[in-house]
């Protein structure tokens, strides 16, 4: 593709020429050649940028604009590959800067290099690439400056084609390896998945045979057994459906949200490859993004929806975001809320009990404030308090009253979640992770408590 | 409990490096010297003339000039050397004003070929930092920065990244980019058509001069005809330049015209990408 051309004396330029004459014309008058040996210095170097333009107004490139893959994980590399064919009959020597968005650093060459090319000679550079912040970037455009002063006559070739990159989350440091992925999942389909007779491959009970039933489903030792016919039934598949509920509020800001964000990224992970299904919805005073629940087979499609999501500055309302999950049907579901104890707390926790009454298993996580606003904090960053006691940390930064005001929000917390049967999660800064405190949390369920709530359920 | 742990982790196996070309500091020594210089011959030119006010003023400017040459250090940049040619002019008035028998323009133990010495010796070295100015904002203060794996798993990422491009497009090898000499020979070669035909210019002034001198030997009224005509090609030269610039072709707004439009077409392609997607 042919590089557009871009001629245009700059602001130094003209004040070059004008400086120029007003210093001859000035040091002429009044018999001072301290003026005038600059002005003829401004003149030659004006001129030479203007007889440069002539010599190579016709110079055509051909450049070509090239990368290795569109979307990517944040921390990975990319190459970028740039032809430039010189078609004339001179060799050129020329400045060609690649123009990156601030989602990407140079590695080991700068974005500016100069280099030379001989007549009918055709150059591949590659630049590698790394990743180092998430969201949509940009690579281009391709700029070739041709000429000497160029802060006083632009002379280049532009290439202004612009690759659109995405640049998902983070991979998580901490491999979570599979095995407790998979116990977690079964534990959860143990206890979440909620149990119904129909056509699927568990056994669920036996009971009187009733004309229609299949035959292959007599049971024939228990009809030997009670003398009648006896005819097995079987449970429905029982898959989860996940909701996340990502809270894109005011006060989930900074370190908080990306941690926030990439945590529902990893929570998608753990349906990879299964036929249960997660579904996303951001909200704040309203539901800013909704992504269907898909299944654990188009988990990428999923992250690919999320990558670029940015927290708004506004007050979140939760009761919208219910209301909105009742309108799409979306019942009996684990609705994980990734949310925190933050600004006007009854806003972010009405529509519990509704989420209760659509037979959804709430479990609210907590990215608490006290940690991650310490990270966020000019105050824990500057006096490079990362060698004193963690407390101590928390007393300076936190005054008590603060911490105490915490405390009680989570105490109200912990009891509407007593009232819906929800569970209460706490992400305590980066250590901490969503899949392992999810374990953590199922394995406190044990099957006797299991039982003693089957039986209180049959009592109601 | 630390901080960002990621960010730790990234500062611990990345370093930022920035390539300093080899003789960027000279230039940035050279171009202190040539300024001081420039000051210094004003400074003994305007202390011959004996008259206190011009010598405290060129003092003190070159004070001022040397201290923010100073402060300034590796950050040349054109405009602030603007600032630098203010002085001079400043001064230049203001010896002007306060011109009189004895002052650094029409001095009585100076003589006139004297004067003109220090005088062109002052421009050359004000016009060679000029040029060292734009030589350092051309190939020095670009921003050569880039990032360098420090730790062990970059590197081996690096590596092993670098394998995996072998025989695809994106096949890695160092960009091979050309010397530091080989950038000042092309700066000054593109100098050189310039700097013939404004020295052509001035012999044929001084040749016009010599002429009138020779026909008309009285200096009052030949320095009369000279001057205004020198200043009157001298006009002429700069419309020419100007006149130049607009024979340059615009083509910027052509173009920003049809960027409009394709913003528009993404925009439709986005739309029907996100319903596909969530469809």
């Amino acid at each position: 593709m042919e590089a557009a051309k871009h001629f245009e004396l700059t602001k130094n330029g003209k004040a070059f020429i004008l400086f120029g004459s007003l210093f001859i014309v000035l040091g002429l008058a009044i018999d001072n050649y301290l003026l005038v040996v600059p002005g003829f210095i401004f003149w030659i170097v004006v001129t030479s940028t203007f007889i440069s333009y002539f010599q190579h107004q016709n110079l055509n490139l051909d450049l070509k604009l090239s990368v290795s893959k569109t979307y990517m994980r944040s921390r990975g590399l990319l190459a970028v590959a740039t032809e430039i064919n010189n078609s004339s009959s001179k060799a050129v020597r020329f400045k060609i800067t690649l123009g990156i968005s601030f989602h990407f650093r140079s590695i080991k060459t700068p974005e500016t290099v100069y280099i030379k090319l001989q007549p009918n000679e055709t150059k591949k550079l590659v630049w590698l690439l790394l990743a180092v912040r998430r969201g949509s970037a940009t690579i281009g455009p391709a700029e070739i400056s041709v000429g000497p002063f160029q802060n006083l006559f632009e002379n280049k070739r532009i290439l202004k084609e612009k690759i659109n990159i995405k640049v998902l989350p983070q991979r998580p440091r901490v491999n979570i390896p599979w095995k407790t992925k998979k116990e977690l999942l079964l534990k959860m389909v143990h206890e979440f998945a909620k149990r119904v007779k129909g056509r699927g491959d568990e056994f669920f009970a036996l009971r009187d045979y009733l004309p229609g039933d299949e035959v292959k489903h007599i049971d024939w030792y228990a009809t030997a057994r009670h003398d009648r016919l006896i005819s097995k039934e079987f449970e429905d598949e029982r898959n989860l459906h996940f909701l996340i509920y990502l809270d894109l509020g005011g006060t989930m800001f900074g370190p908080k949200f990306e941690y926030a964000l990439s945590s529902a990224v990893e929570l998608s992970s753990l349906i990879r490859g299964t036929n249960h299904d997660l579904g996303v919805i951001a909200y704040s005073n309203i539901v800013k993004r909704f992504i269907v629940p898909q299944l654990g087979k188009k988990e990428l499609s999923l992250m690919l929806n999320l990558y670029d999501l940015e927290a708004t500055g506004v007050q979140s309302n939760f009761i919208n975001a219910v209301k909105f999950t009742k309108n799409n049907q979306l019942l009996h579901s684990i609705a994980i809320i990734f949310s925190d104890l933050e600004g006007d707390l009854r806003k972010k926790l009405q529509g519990l009990h509704l989420l209760q009454t659509m037979g959804s298993r709430v479990i609210f996580v907590n990215f608490s404030t006290l940690d991650f606003n310490i990270l966020a904090s000019p105050g824990w960053l500057l006096s490079k308090s990362q060698d004193m006691d963690y407390s101590l940390v928390i007393e300076r930064v936190f005054p008590s009253l603060v911490k105490d005001e915490y405390k009680r929000r989570e105490k109200e917390l912990r009891k509407i979640l007593y009232s819906v049967g929800g569970d209460y999660i706490e992400i305590n800064g980066y250590e901490d992770n969503i899949i392992l405190s999810l374990y953590r949390l199922m394995k406190k369920y044990s099957p006797t408590q299991r039982l003693v709530q089957e039986a209180l359920e049959r009592w109601t | 409990m630390d901080m960002r742990i990621r960010d730790r982790i990234f500062e611990e196996e990345w370093k930022k490096t920035v390539i300093s070309t080899p003789g960027s500091s000279i230039l940035v020594v050279a171009h202190l010297l040539f300024g001081i210089f420039a000051t210094a011959i004003i400074i003994i030119q305007s202390a011959f003339s004996f008259n206190v006010y011009i010598f405290s003023i060129w003092l003190i400017f070159g004070l001022i000039i040397l201290l923010t040459d100073l402060f300034r250090g590796r950050n040349i940049k054109l405009s602030s050397e603007l600032g630098f040619g203010f002085f001079f002019i400043l001064g230049t008035i203001l010896s002007l004003l306060l011109g009189n028998v004895y002052s650094m323009f029409f001095p009585e133990n100076l003589g006139r070929i004297d004067i003109l010495i220090f005088q062109i010796s002052t421009g050359i070295c004000v016009s060679i930092r000029f040029l060292i100015t734009f030589f350092y904002e051309e190939f020095f203060s670009q921003e050569q920065e880039f990032i360098a794996p420090d730790s062990k798993y970059a590197k081996e990422q690096i590596e092993q990244y670098i394998l995996n491009l072998v025989k695809t497009d994106f096949e890695y090898s160092e960009i091979e980019q050309i010397g530091l000499f080989e950038k000042w020979w092309y700066t000054l070669k593109k100098m050189i058509w310039p700097t013939i035909s404004v020295s052509i210019l001035i012999t044929l002034a001084a040749l016009y001069s010599l002429l009138i001198y020779y026909i008309i030997p009285n200096d009052a009224i030949s320095e009369l005809i000279i001057v205004p005509s020198l200043i009157i090609a001298a006009i002429l030269y700069s419309i020419l330049l100007i006149r130049l610039n607009d024979v340059i072709p615009k083509m910027q707004e052509k173009e920003k015209k049809i960027l409009e439009s394709e913003e528009w077409e993404e925009d439709l392609l986005e739309e029907i990408n996100e319903e596909i997607v969530s469809s």
